[in-house]
């Protein structure tokens, strides 16, 4: 790169100000509006970073209001590891930091909270969060920090909820006829290694 | 797997299958950390195809106008490691990708991300050190794409509404009228 901004001050000189209503509407615990929202919503993604500073961003998902607002400071996520890995959970243990963005499909702003974040097995936690008698397999506890609207540019950009903008099926091929060209490339891989390795050692 | 259902493997470069999501790809969230280690989750979207494959390990995202907090820039600026998560419309499947940033305002990357010749205020330059498809079970118990669950207008107060109740000296009528400008005249 021949032009990289690597300094705070350069990059906020690039941008010039925050705009006023992003300056003002960061709330430090869930109004109204926030809760409301968290209660409809079926779906976030979660920021994590691990101690050495690897971030992830993990989506979780399921029946809208899957996430419990105990109070204007408390979430519940339930954690319903399924073939999830554990890579977010891992990094909570490690540092406890988390950037929660919801989604409300069909609505064009998000809502972002970001707070600390534990994993519990407390029954009571469980059973707040149990979906149809079941109770996850943990819960993650943040206490909310920071809680804003997101404005909607980035989902109006890319018409996220435009079922004309939906790729259609075949369009992209099936998980399994990945895993399978996968196992193929990696087989012919294996193929050429074993030849070259023949023609090097067994020539003779 | 810990329970044995089958997942892609992760790889360290852009496979065919990961290129081709990224090409109609028009939306991803990108996950930073600030030097303390403060998380942040920021979306990120345009046209499908948007983010630019520069090669199999290198990624541009173009960083278009939004509210100027530039809390995910900065993250970068302090800690150069990045999780992206990209969407693609009508599929439970993502691409969920870790690597390096930078921020760039060569006008090689700048030209390569323009939208109708405008390019983007700055560009995120990515060194993907692994990438992997995954199943998306979030996406399907959440019936994401499911139009018919989607909330209708009037359904959820609009951000005017929102802002002029946590802000006393907006109004809506006002607000919601700049926002409207906002977002037709201020996207690119």
């Amino acid at each position: 790169m021949t032009e990289t901004i690597a300094d705070p001050a350069a990059l906020r000189a690039h941008y010039g100000s925050v705009s006023r209503p992003a300056a003002l509407k960061q709330l430090s615990r869930l109004d109204q509006h926030c809760r409301h929202f968290i209660a409809r919503s079926p779906f976030l993604v979660m920021a994590t970073a691990a101690a050495e500073g690897r971030c992830d961003a993990s989506p979780k998902g399921d029946g809208p209001g899957f996430v419990v607002v105990q109070d204007d400071r408390t979430l519940l996520i339930p954690d319903r590891t399924g073939n999830n890995r554990v890579d977010s959970l891992e990094n909570i243990v490690a540092n406890p930091q988390v950037g929660l963005l919801f989604f409300l499909p069909g609505y064009q702003e998000t809502l972002r909270v970001n707070g600390r974040a534990r994993i519990s097995t407390d029954q009571a936690l469980l059973d707040a969060t149990a979906h149809a008698g079941k109770p996850p397999k943990a819960v993650i506890v943040v206490t909310v920090e920071e809680a804003y609207m997101h404005c909607g540019k980035a989902l109006i950009r890319s018409r996220l909820w435009d079922p004309e903008r939906h790729v259609a099926k075949g369009d992209f091929p099936s998980l399994g006829r990945i895993i399978a060209d996968q196992i193929k490339e990696a087989d012919v891989a294996e193929t050429e290694r074993m030849i070259e390795k023949e023609y090097r050692d067994e020539l003779y | 797997m810990g329970n044995g259902s089958a997942a892609p493997r992760a790889e360290s470069r852009l496979d065919r299958h990961c290129r081709a999501f990224i090409a109609r790809s028009p939306f991803l969230v990108m996950a930073t950390a600030d030097g303390q280690g403060r998380c942040d989750a920021s979306p990120k979207g345009d046209g499908p195809g948007f983010v630019h494959v520069l090669d199999d390990r290198t990624l541009l995202i173009p960083d278009r106008i939004g509210n100027n907090r530039i809390d995910g820039l900065q993250n970068i600026v302090a800690k150069p490691q990045v999780g992206l998560l990209f969407l693609l419309p009508g599929h439970d499947i993502t691409l969920r990708i870790s690597g390096r940033a930078g921020i760039s305002t060569d006008q090689a990357h700048l030209a390569a991300t323009a939208h109708q010749g405008k390019p983007p205020r700055t560009v995120i330059v990515v060194a993907v050190e692994s990438a992997r498809l995954e199943p998306g079970q979030a996406l399907r118990d959440a019936a994401f794409w499911d139009t018919g669950r989607h909330i209708a207008k009037g359904d959820f107060p609009s951000l005017a509404r929102i802002i002029s109740d946590q802000v006393a000296e907006l109004g809506e009528a006002e607000t919601a009228e700049r926002l409207a400008q906002s977002y037709r005249d201020r996207l690119y």
